[in-house]
């Protein structure tokens, strides 16, 4: 379990805001702190990190104080066993992709796991490159193989992916997704795209002006509207061709585009990039099996 | 004046100048990152001591300097009687006046840098355990060698041109604290344009080929980043 | 996709299947929802719901007689139609509402469809959606 209540009191452009959370999840969820930027998400990171302290309040994770304003507890970030992907990546630019790995090993520590990791993420080929030689999807990959060197408890992804393409994108989400997985992390998000979120986490906190305002799956919080059907599906308009007095629209949903119809009326608003949801009845599909 | 007066003082201006490179690199560096790192209410103050030499006239320095050495005077008195050494008039007297004076040429350039390299860089490495000065020494200073070298080189060449102060409290005692700039000085009060000629072009040769291989190996450095 | 307005009359439940009459103007209309109990427990009799059904979905008759197992059915007047190459939309007025249906051009041919006829719109029970009003 993962429990946290603080605030702070924030400087920023638009004044001073007073962010007050409080939000708890179990440990193997991947949560999303969802907002506009500037809403605080990133500032409940850094507290969850230890880089920034709350005014006041509690950070528990497995009954294990990190924070608590009353008692007098402030684990320094490096007692916390929390991995950080920032969202620049901070990869050491004076270490090749390797030694940003080992960098990150603790005194004692086994380099078995380093291995494992440039596996895991796919960099074998890459290990002896510098950070300036590698393209953006290769430096979030070394960001999270080295987030995940000291085996954390705790993963912190601070706007992981919006510096990516679209399709780069949807690789390392599925990526993300395996990882969570594979290495039995508690995984926490902060991102703006409910996409993103829909696809990699299973409880959402939307923040707004410092608060929580929302919680719950990201269906719940990202469907409006509640239809009694079965298949929903989010998607993102790729292209729109009129054909007599319908519309095509390309629609990718997750890796995949699929071309669906749309009329006059569902056409109306809809340009290249908004995101849609798509809802279907269960009673249509035809059943192919698929012989393995 | 003989070749061995000559090199006496040139040696003396060159071992000054690395001397005091030297302490400055052990002390600056450390204190150029804590003023990047600081929000403490004295950093202001800090600043302004350390840049004091770059405003002040280098005789107000070493007018204090030389009053603060002086045995007259209890810091002067402490030293003599209790660490068994004079300041004043003497070549160690010169190299913590140049230290002093030299501060800025080494605080500034290190501050700044490490002040212009993002702040997740630190964070990521405390994230991963790391003490201050294991990230001081492995990922901070690694990634500013420019602004290191700069500071060394600036510092270094500005020792070896610095006049007012090292005339004011070390004086002119050949092979003690007699320096090239002291020394051109001299020679041109003695009408002695040779001799002066000499020092200067020898000090002007020496900087300029340090300048010019300090942007040299900077340029390769920016290439490679 | 067409979009009215209706009323919850009778809800029954077999098991994942669920069927919900709805009242619609002058008409009743039977929708099948999936998801049993857990579905059906959002949409309650005497509940207003909007009813959902895709223009192309919307089947056109003329002068209808005879049995038919659509039971879906509207009664309207031929307000607009536009002709395609090879589709055909015919816009009904049915009520205070409009009904869009998307037929095959030939069809709209065939049946000499013109302004202000009156005509049956059929839709499939299954192909009708139940929201709630929000």
């Amino acid at each position: 379990m993962v429990e946290i209540d603080v605030s702070k009191r924030l400087h920023s452009a638009e004044g001073d805001i007073k962010l007050k959370v409080s939000a708890s999840f179990k440990r193997g969820d991947f949560v999303a702190f969802f907002g506009e930027s500037g809403a605080g998400k990133t500032t409940i990171l850094r507290m969850v990190a230890g880089l920034l302290k709350p005014d006041s309040g509690r950070i528990a994770v497995d009954g294990e104080v990190w924070f608590d304003s009353h008692e007098g507890v402030d684990l320094p970030p490096q007692k916390r066993e929390v991995g950080f992907v920032f969202q620049d990546y901070a990869l050491f630019p004076n270490m090749s992709v390797e030694e940003n790995l080992r960098f990150a090993l603790q005194k004692g520590g086994d380099p078995a796991i380093v291995d494992e990791l440039i596996d895991t993420v796919g960099l074998g080929a890459l290990v002896s490159r510098y950070p300036s030689a590698l393209s953006g999807g290769q430096r979030q990959r070394v960001a999270v193989a080295r987030a995940l060197v000291r085996r954390p408890k705790i993963l912190l992804l601070d706007e992981p992916l919006s510096a990516l393409d679209h399709t780069m994108r949807s690789k390392l989400q599925e990526e993300l997704a395996d990882i969570h997985r594979r290495f039995g992390l508690t995984t926490v998000l902060v991102s703006h795209d409910p996409s993103e979120i829909f696809r990699l986490c299973n409880h959402v906190f939307k923040i707004e002006d410092g608060a929580v305002i929302k919680e719950g799956s990201p269906s719940e919080l990202f469907v409006k509207e509640r239809i009694g059907s079965s298949f929903k599906f989010t998607g993102e308009v790729l292209a729109i061709e009129k054909c007599e007095m319908v519309y095509l629209l390309s629609v990718a949903i997750g890796t995949q585009i699929v071309k669906i119809m749309a009329t006059k009326n569902e056409r109306e608003g809809l340009k290249t990039g908004s995101r849609i949801q798509i809802v279907s009845k269960a009673f249509h599909p035809m059943i192919f099996k698929i012989e393995s | 004046m003989s070749d061995a007066a000559f090199w006496s003082t040139m040696a003396l201006t060159f071992k000054l100048a690395s001397v005091t490179t030297l302490i400055l690199l052990l002390f600056g560096i450390p204190l150029a990152y804590y003023l990047s790192m600081s929000r403490s209410r004295i950093k202001p103050v800090v600043e302004t001591v350390v840049s004091m030499p770059l405003v002040l006239p280098p005789t107000v320095l070493g007018f204090y300097l030389l009053v603060a050495f002086s045995p007259e005077n209890a810091f002067g008195r402490f030293c003599e009687e209790v660490l068994g050494f004079r300041l004043v008039f003497s070549f160690w007297g010169l190299v913590l006046g140049s230290v002093i004076f030299s501060l800025p040429f080494m605080v500034h350039p290190v501050q700044s840098a490490l002040q212009s390299l993002p702040a997740s860089l630190t964070e990521a490495a405390q994230m991963l355990g790391k003490s201050k000065t294991t990230i001081l020494f492995r990922v901070l200073l690694p990634n500013i060698k420019p602004s290191l070298l700069t500071g060394i080189v600036i510092t270094f060449a500005h020792t070896v041109g610095e006049f007012g102060v090292v005339l004011m409290i070390g004086g002119n005692i050949p092979g003690e604290t007699r320096v090239a700039s002291i020394a051109i000085y001299d020679e041109v009060e003695a009408l002695n344009y040779a001799a002066a000629n000499h020092y200067a072009m020898v000090l002007f040769a020496v900087t300029f080929s340090i300048l010019l291989l300090v942007y040299l190996v900077n340029r390769s450095f920016l290439q490679k980043m | 996709m067409n979009r009215l307005k209706g009323r919850v009359t009778a809800v029954e439940s077999s098991g994942e299947l669920t069927r919900a009459d709805v009242e619609c103007g002058d008409t009743t209309l039977t929708a099948f929802i999936m998801g049993g109990v857990q579905e059906s427990r959002r949409i309650e009799e005497g509940s207003g719901v909007w009813i959902l059904f895709k223009e192309s979905e919307v089947a056109l008759a003329k002068d209808f007689s005879g049995l038919i197992s659509l039971r879906n059915r509207f009664e309207g007047r031929i307000e607009s139609i536009e002709r395609g190459e090879l589709l055909a939309e015919v816009v009904l007025r049915y009520g205070n509402d409009t009904i869009v249906s998307i037929i095959s051009r030939r069809a709209c041919d065939a049946m000499r469809l013109k302004i202000g006829e009156h005509v049956t719109a059929l839709v499939k029970a299954n192909e009708i959606t139940l929201m709630e009003l929000s």
